[in-house]
């Protein structure tokens, strides 16, 4: 793999992880809400999880429609094998590239 | 009303998302956003939801509109592959294609750019929404005359009182005047006579003065740059001084320069005089300034940003009102100057017009190339209908091949506009010579111009794209697959319709063409009745030659090679003034307009006008002269018409008796001339008479013996610069002057030609892909045909039979059209040519569409007669 995810996408990524088997739009939407504490639109959120359906990270299912959709179904999305490989790979990356910032701040 | 039911999202939104989401994704995206909207509706409010979900319309939207756009790329790329090799792989059909669709495309081009020009009329004046001309209309009765000039003090007036009007000036043109700097010595049009807020009002740039007081003292000029160049050269026009002479001699001071006028304009005054000049020059100058009966200047006034003119056209109506008698019924109205050009042309509906139906024609022709692309497309389907099978087979949905035909017609119509740019560029010239406008090639770069081709290009691949699209990605992939492809006649009706459509247009036009041709050359090889070849004019305004003729007519005699030289206040070939007369024997009160011409001794000589009776005026009866006196009676000559038109048997002798209101002068016949055309072939020839003087000579005309004629005319220049060294010579050779005077008609005989040529083309294109879907069709049966023996000519007539059918029904569909709108055409002149007796130009035609038709058939004809037969067996 010789292209990385973007920084919004790995942070989607990482919210489906988290939501486990619960990962709706609607859910990863509050989620990252929560998390970075920022608004995030709708149509940014999908298109991130449309791509990364698309790459092969995610995978989705369609759930049980509900009142509140207005009788709609819904779309949950899970890690793939490959998204979790992806994930690891990003972490490992990440540990090396952030190694020995917190030393040198506190030598500052 | 439960309140634990959801609320429903606004309805407006929602259904533009139910509308516009990607379809497969649509019922999870807008449950996403209806669960959303329902959550912040129960935390903050219905209202605070609905603003919500009108943002995420907005906001959200676009992107999910955006995104699958940028995976289709790869997909593209595929397409653009398979595109580029089906062009290389099919380069005839190819060409064909492009060459249509560009030559479609350039037309429009070239429409685009003449229509663009027009609309440039009067745009560079900044002001040019709020500045008015004030007409003035005049109801007649059975019609309304509309003046563009207005009484001398209206703009004055309307200024002083009325606040609204913010400047005034007033145009008045000064005809034709000689204009001296020293040595050099020019008549000009161009001087007009103005107001000092000319300035203010129109954007005329000025490079050198002072806007403010450039006009401000009589007698004071502003110059274009050309002026400028013209009479000082390289030095330094302000200050110096130009002398006039029209009617009066007086001088004029340069107090400023102003840039050159574009080529767009329709005002263009290149010497401007202050107005009050005229206290100076005429004697009783306050009664020319106080005449609100005549109109002979124009009247500009500037408005505020926030005028209305309704209002105002009342208001100036009511101060009008004030200085007119009361059975006056002149109305005024006001023409804005950004719409003049445009919109004003007297009584008729203006220019605006002709550019509605050029643009509608344009389209015609970019539409009509469509659809010969469709035709193409379409007879070429079953080469494709294989690769549509298989990309089905393998999951292409309907709308992916929707999208491959439509991006592959798209790039078909890429290509087809750059060539397309590059034919306009090239026909730029024929273009202004048509027009004669002065379109440039950097025109083509207004941003108009590119996006209305943007425009058409996305328009010309879509529209022409789309009906090979839907066609093909209906195909049954089972059936293409196993080789049965079901092309019912779905359509070819239609084409078969547009075809002979377009034939019928391109014989409408050939017919036009040679028609017109003809009659222009009845004209050109008409007698006229006077001589017209090797006679030189020259027009003299003013000045001693113009008064007596004898010095210059005797210097030029000595030259054996001028065989005449006659003076006349109008040419031969246009004679326009007229009096009403009466004459011996008319019954009480019957009148008539009789056109007259004033002219010397040598007049009829010199132009070999035949003399059928009686005499030439002659020096030896004094009594010829014409003279004002009352009591005068003088001599006339008519022509046959005139005395036809007057019932005389015996004509010398008798009176021709005109009247000025109550004052009456009698002339008497003393010569008969031939008919000869004083005027356009256009018009019929009608009584018309000579009068004699010596002194009206606004036209000298030196006949030629035809051989030497630069040393002739290096003679002539050379006594008349002896003779009179203050005025400059203007000569022209008569017969090209009349040639000039059908240039209208020669311009519609090419611009038909050029029609013509682009119908064939296109209408061969059309016939083209119909010949060769033909073809293709019964490949089978003629390859079974073969096998049971026929022979290639056989097949080629088989093939060819129906087309030839078709332009006959053509043929016939466009005699009658083209019989009518000649029939209309010729009756515009009074000489034409008998329709009847060119029905050889209409059979020919007919030859010539046929055999254009058949070439084109017969290249598809004789490729699918020469086809092997074991292989048009094993096709399907």
């Amino acid at each position: 793999m010789n292209k990385y995810l973007t920084r919004k996408e790995e942070m989607i990524l990482l919210t489906v992880f988290r939501l486990g088997d619960a990962a709706s739009l609607v859910k990863v939407r509050e989620e990252l809400k929560y998390l970075t504490g920022h608004h995030w639109s709708v149509g940014n959120v999908y298109v991130t999880l449309d791509r990364l359906a698309r790459l092969g990270f995610l995978q989705s299912a369609v759930g049980e429609p509900s009142a509140r959709r207005g009788g709609k179904a819904v779309k949950y999305y899970h890690l793939t094998a490959q998204g979790k490989e992806e994930l690891v790979e990003l972490k490992r990356v990440h540990d090396r590239l952030w190694e020995g910032l917190l030393g040198f701040a506190a030598k500052d | 009303m439960k309140k634990k039911q959801s609320v429903r999202p606004p309805r407006i939104p929602q259904w533009v998302l139910s509308r516009l989401l990607p379809q497969d994704e649509r019922p999870y995206l807008s449950g996403d956003f209806d669960e959303i909207y329902s959550f912040v509706c129960e935390d903050k409010g219905r209202l605070y939801a609905d603003v919500w979900y009108w943002k995420q319309v907005v906001v959200s939207l676009p992107q999910i509109l955006i995104h699958p756009f940028i995976w289709s790329v790869i997909m593209f790329k595929n397409y653009l592959k398979m595109t580029l090799r089906n062009l290389k792989k099919h380069k005839g059909y190819s060409f064909l294609n492009i060459a249509g669709l560009s030559v479609g495309l350039a037309c429009f081009i070239l429409v685009l750019l003449f229509v663009q020009y027009e609309f440039r009329y009067e745009k560079h004046h900044i002001n040019a929404e709020r500045l008015y001309r004030i007409i003035v209309e005049q109801n007649l009765g059975d019609r309304v005359f509309r003046a563009e000039s207005s009484p001398i003090p209206l703009a004055e007036t309307l200024a002083r009182d009325l606040p609204e009007v913010e400047e005034f000036t007033r145009m008045y043109p000064a005809g034709r005047i000689l204009v001296s700097y020293g040595e050099r010595r020019f008549y000009e049009d161009g001087m007009n006579l103005v107001d000092p807020g000319i300035l203010k009002m129109f954007s005329f740039p000025l490079i050198k003065g002072d806007p403010d007081t450039v006009l401000a003292q009589k007698h004071s000029a502003v110059i274009t740059e050309e002026i400028a160049e013209k009479y000082f050269g390289r030095e330094n026009p302000i200050g110096k001084t130009l002398s006039l002479d029209f009617a009066v001699k007086t001088d004029i001071t340069i107090t400023g320069v102003i840039k050159n006028h574009p080529l767009t304009t329709d005002i263009a005054p290149e010497i401007l005089v202050p107005l009050k000049t005229i206290e100076d020059l005429m004697p009783n100058s306050e009664r020319f300034f106080q005449n609100w009966l005549s109109q002979q200047i124009y009247s500009y006034i500037m408005l505020p940003e926030d005028h209305s003119v309704p209002d105002m056209e009342q208001k100036i109506m009511g101060i009008f009102r004030r200085h007119i008698r009361d059975d006056d019924r002149r109305d005024l109205k006001l023409e804005q100057l950004a719409r003049s050009h445009l919109y004003s042309m007297g009584d008729e509906p203006g220019l605006i017009r002709t550019l509605y139906i050029f643009l509608a024609c344009g389209i015609l022709v970019l539409v009509t190339a469509c659809i010969n692309f469709m035709n193409l497309s379409t007879a070429r389907s079953a080469n494709r209908a294989k690769e549509v099978g298989l990309r089905k087979v393998v999951g292409a949905g309907r709308r992916q091949l929707i999208r491959q035909f439509m991006g592959e017609s798209l790039v078909y119509a890429i290509i087809s506009v750059v060539f397309a740019v590059v034919l306009a560029l090239a026909a730029i010239p024929v273009l202004n010579q048509l027009t004669g406008q002065f379109v440039r090639p950097s025109d083509m770069g207004s941003s108009s111009i590119i996006l209305v081709l943007l425009g058409a290009t996305v328009f010309t691949g879509l529209t022409s794209g789309s009906y090979p699209a839907l066609l093909l990605s209906g195909l049954q992939p089972s059936s293409v697959l196993r080789g049965r492809l079901t092309r019912g006649a779905r359509g070819s009706l239609f084409r078969k319709v547009l075809v002979v459509a377009q034939f019928s247009i391109s014989i409408i036009l050939i017919i036009c063409t040679m028609v017109i041709a003809r009659q222009l050359s009845f004209i050109h090889s008409k007698d006229l009745g006077f001589q017209k070849e090797q006679i030189v004019v020259i027009r003299n305004q003013t000045g001693e030659p113009a008064q007596n003729l004898e010095p210059l007519r005797t210097a030029l005699k000595q030259n054996p090679r001028i065989l005449g030289v006659a003076g006349s206040l109008q040419l031969p070939s246009s004679i326009g003034m007229y009096n009403n007369v009466t004459w011996e024997g008319a019954k009480e009160g019957e009148k008539i307009e009789l056109i007259h011409n004033t002219v010397d001794y040598d007049f009829l000589d010199t132009y070999g006008i035949t003399l059928l009776k009686g005499r030439n005026f002659s020096p030896e009866f004094p009594s010829d002269v014409r003279s004002n006196d009352p009591q005068y009676s003088g001599a006339v000559i008519l022509n046959e018409e005139a005395v036809r038109r007057f019932g005389w048997t015996e004509p010398l002798g008798k009176k021709v008796i005109q009247t000025y209101g109550d004052q009456r002068i009698i002339f008497t016949v003393i010569g008969v001339i031939n008919d000869f055309h004083f005027r356009s072939l256009r018009r019929a020839i009608v009584p018309m008479n000579l009068f004699f003087s010596s002194n009206d000579n606004r036209y000298v005309s030196i006949k030629l013996q035809g051989e030497d004629i630069p040393g002739t005319l290096a003679f002539i220049e050379k006594t008349w610069k002896r003779l009179y060294p203050e005025l400059p010579i203007e000569h022209f050779f008569l017969d090209s002057m009349l040639e000039r005077r059908y240039r209208s008609e020669e311009r519609q005989r090419e611009l038909f030609g050029y029609l013509s040529g682009l119908a064939v083309f296109i209408a061969c294109l059309g016939l083209f892909g119909l010949a060769a879907y033909a073809a293709e069709k019964r490949t089978k049966e003629i390859g079974i045909r073969k096998v049971l023996g026929a022979s290639t000519s056989s097949v080629v007539a088989l093939l060819s039979r129906e087309f030839v059918f078709w332009v006959l029904a053509a043929n016939l569909l466009a005699w009658p059209v083209a019989f009518l709108a000649m029939d209309r055409w010729l009756r515009g002149f009074a000489y034409r040519i008998g329709l009847f007796s060119q029905v050889g130009w209409f059979i020919l035609a007919a030859l010539l569409s046929l055999g254009i038709a058949l070439i084109t058939v017969g290249f598809q004809a004789i490729k699918a007669a020469l086809a092997d037969p074991v292989r048009s067996l094993r096709y399907e």
